[in-house]
């Protein structure tokens, strides 16, 4: 089989894509091909990894136009074409490119941020997005004697959220971020929403108004895309319906009152 | 001389896993703090990795005397007595404060914190948050962290510390481009976590290569009991890839069961009071004696089965096991798990004080780069406690810290650029020297040990240390770095395993019979420094 890295760095007039051809054994990721490849043909390939199983969200990258983290995407049943998936389409997926996809998996830095190197991109943008939500835990009870107390329902569903490791391949995924610089992007809004269903939370309805404006909730075309590329299984899609949701009842209840 | 940027700041903290963010925290309440990150703040450090959990005392019907007990037991009484009681005494504060700043851990249907089973322990104490424990405790670490004035550099690897005569007064930084910022601190607290990346299969990260270790050794500091280096019994095996991720403990806390491939539960010939829920070490050890003696599979692993459990407990108590196992073709639900030791933890490391001062004045210390807290093993789930309570209690001593007229000493800064112009006229891959020390290191300095093997990798340690390091352009010159970290790191390790001739805890020499068990060992910590290095003697009472 064949690897082919987008390659890009300070001082190249544009990018190019390089070739690499090696043995696909079972159960090797993309991940590992990237390390085979420093290891053994070119040490200058640049890209992020840490934990190598799924849980700090350093590894998302572009694979087979698909967003995906390069530690957990193997390559046989991506040569074999079984884990296809199919996205609302945007330009970085749309590109020029030709690749065989039973011979070659193509891997390319996530789209919708600065290249710094290779594969590696600058992810300030995500996360000022992700700071803008103000992600601070603010409690209604501020110094409760013992334990803040829960209901295991209330834990299940603050899961789904607490689930995100903010990688950045639903921003990567999404149709409206590739258009609209000013979009706060799937992982933020999901993230804003779990702090708007939390029961200890005392500025829920507060912050569930910051984001009511067109770049935020309103801005999501309902693509889906951030639900089907989460490798955590989080779905920004039902968070900002529902989000959307309570703010009509709210109006709704404003307008009777 | 190259330009270079200087950050100026109260307190200079080194690495963003959990003790790192937390003592960032804490220091902000002093004074301006900075907290400097090899990778992404948060991504890189172990913490967010850990599954299992975290030990506290929250019940009537548990006491932290009975936690303390557990942990001395576990540690096989190496541990540092004043630093375990404040670990056990302080660990239900932490995280109390964990939840109170949004915490989402699993609760019971009475709605209180839940607690499991984990090995080594008479009381289930260790709270959790399914099996993405430290990934939850790092994610409201951060959230808090952006609530502080805490400025963060991503990216920037520390490369050595700097002095100002004898006090520790800074570090010296790569940028992701391969530039350099000088930091220039009263107080620095190194909490760059551990460093079992010096072994062939490890459950570390990518920044798991004992960076702090080195630095501090370079900056004088005085490191204990480094030869106790935890193997965890449960590695996944196969395939490649995935050789050495861990199986969290959690597996045998909710019921999991060991056998080999004649279907025996061997525990019961190692153990059979404790049997799974063994300590760490125990459980490793016998994981290892079986696939020696030929009872294992032939993936070189035993079976861990937990198919005989409700599949609804699996399911939401071991998500994330059960998801990364059916990536691989391997439904828990239905089949054994195979497993294997990989090194895990390091248990030694920075000597501290109570406040988490090291032996050198400027530098603090706190989470695994430090030793003594756990002794010669440290219980599962007692680490992310460790992270919160040192991390805590180094980051308010360094806020204290006098604030100090700190000349920055050009020459070391020369030194340094002298140190990275060599790796341009290197000669060998930086990728290549850090295999062939893994290889050395799991093979000589493993889970059991002989003096001849030691002595034999120091010496191949000693030979990988004079190859002369190739940086392919300046991105590189971090892994070069790196790489030099991870040899000290490992030089260490086995200094300190030659040193111990004993078998306690993690450590292991099969080349020695001793007349003593644990608990009435004649020996203390090992200490190695620039200038100094033994064994302590000395039974504790």
């Amino acid at each position: 089989m064949r690897l082919k890295v987008f390659r890009h760095r300070q001082g190249m007039s544009e990018p190019r894509y390089d070739t690499f051809e090696m043995e696909a054994a079972p159960g090797m990721t993309v991940l590992s091909a990237l390390f085979k490849i420093q290891e053994e043909f070119d040490d200058s390939l640049a890209f992020r990894y840490s934990c190598r199983g799924a849980v700090c969200g350093s590894c998302a990258m572009l694979i087979n136009k698909v967003p995906r983290l390069a530690c957990r995407t193997q390559l046989m049943p991506l040569l074999a074409g079984e884990q296809e998936i199919s996205l609302s389409g945007y330009p970085a997926i749309g590109g020029p490119v030709s690749w065989d996809p039973k011979e070659d998996v193509l891997v390319e830095p996530l789209p919708h941020l600065p290249v710094i190197c290779d594969l590696v991109v600058d992810m300030t943008r995500f996360f000022a997005f992700y700071r803008d939500i103000d992600p601070v835990f603010s409690p209604l009870d501020p110094d409760p004697e013992k334990e803040r107390l829960m209901d295991p329902s209330d834990v299940r569903e603050l899961e789904l959220y607490t689930n995100c490791i903010l990688c950045g391949a639903c921003f990567a995924a999404c149709p409206v971020d590739a258009k609209n610089p000013r979009f706060s992007g799937p992982a933020a809004l999901a993230s804003l929403y779990r702090f708007c269903i939390d029961p200890r939370e005392g500025r829920r309805i507060e912050r569930l108004k910051t984001a009511d404006t067109p770049d935020g909730w309103w801005g999501c075309e309902f693509h889906a895309n951030c639900r089907q590329v989460c490798p955590r299984g989080v779905p920004p899609i039902v968070a900002i319906g529902q989000a959307r949701q309570e703010i009509k009842k709210q109006r709704k209840e404003g307008e009777e009152m | 001389m190259r330009s270079f940027e200087v950050i100026d700041s109260h307190v200079l903290v080194i690495g963003s896993g959990g003790a790192g963010v937390r003592a960032a925290i804490e220091a902000s309440n002093y004074g301006d703090a900075v907290m400097v990150s090899k990778t992404i703040a948060g991504k890189g450090g172990c913490t967010t990795m850990a599954e299992g959990g975290y030990n506290a005392v929250l019940r009537e019907t548990d006491s932290c005397e009975d936690h303390f007990l557990d942990t001395l037991k576990g540690g096989a009484y190496l541990n540092d007595r004043e630093l375990a009681r404040i670990l056990v005494d302080e660990a239900p504060e932490r995280i109390a404060d964990l939840l109170c700043w949004g915490a989402v851990f699993d609760v019971t249907g009475e709605c209180q914190v839940a607690q499991r089973p984990f090995g080594g322990q008479r009381f289930p104490r260790t709270c959790y948050a399914g099996d993405r424990t430290g990934h939850e405790m790092m994610m409201t670490l951060l959230d808090r962290l952006a609530s502080t004035d805490v400025d963060v550099f991503n990216e920037v690897a520390i490369i050595d510390l700097l002095k100002d005569g004898d006090t520790v007064a800074g570090a010296v930084g790569l940028d992701e481009r391969g530039d350099m910022v000088i930091f220039r601190s009263d107080a620095t607290v190194l909490a760059t976590g551990g460093g079992t990346k010096i072994y062939d299969i490890s459950t570390n990260s990518s920044s798991g290569t004992g960076d702090g270790f080195a630095l501090g050794y370079r900056a004088g500091a005085e490191l204990i009991d480094m030869e106790q280096v935890q193997f965890h019994p449960t590695g996944a095996v196969y395939p490649y890839d995935a050789r050495g991720r861990l199986v969290t403990e959690a597996v045998r806390g909710e019921g999991g069961l060991l056998k080999n491939t004649k279907g025996e539960r061997f525990m019961e010939h190692y153990d059979p009071e404790r049997m799974e829920l063994s300590t760490r070490d125990v459980v490793a050890r016998s994981i290892a004696t079986e696939i020696l003696e030929g009872r294992g599979t032939k993936n070189g692993g035993v079976y861990l089965d937990v198919t005989h459990l409700p599949r609804h407990q699996v399911e939401t108590r071991l998500p994330v096991m059960l998801e990364q196992f059916l990536k691989f073709g391997v439904d828990i639900r239905d089949e054994p798990m195979e497993v294997a030791p990989t090194a895990h933890h390091v248990m030694g490391g920075l000597r501290i004080s109570s406040r988490g001062e090291t032996s050198v004045p400027g530098l603090y210390a706190c989470g695994e780069v430090t030793g003594g807290v756990h002794g010669a093993n440290r219980l599962g789930g007692n680490a992310l406690a460790d992270t919160q309570v040192f991390g805590k209690r180094a980051g308010e001593s360094a806020g204290k810290a006098k604030k100090r007229n700190i000349s920055l000493d050009e020459g070391q800064i020369d030194l340094q650029e002298k140190r990275l112009e060599a790796f341009y006229a290197g000669e060998v891959n930086p990728a290549t020297v850090a295999r062939s020390l893994q290889t050395a290191m799991w093979e000589g300095a493993g889970i059991f040990r002989t003096g001849s093997d030691l002595e034999k990798t120091l010496e191949i340690i000693k030979h990988l240390s004079t190859l002369k390091l190739k940086a392919a352009n300046r991105c590189n010159l971090i892994d070069c770095c790196t790489v030099q970290n991870m040899l000290t790191t490992a030089s260490l390790v086995v200094r300190g395993a030659i040193l111990r001739k004993e078998s306690r805890g993690a450590h292991v020499r099969k080349d020695v019979t001793q007349a003593w068990d644990v608990s009435n060992s004649p020996y203390r910590h090992t200490f190695l420094s620039l200038c100094d290095e033994g064994i302590e003697t000395g039974v504790w009472e």
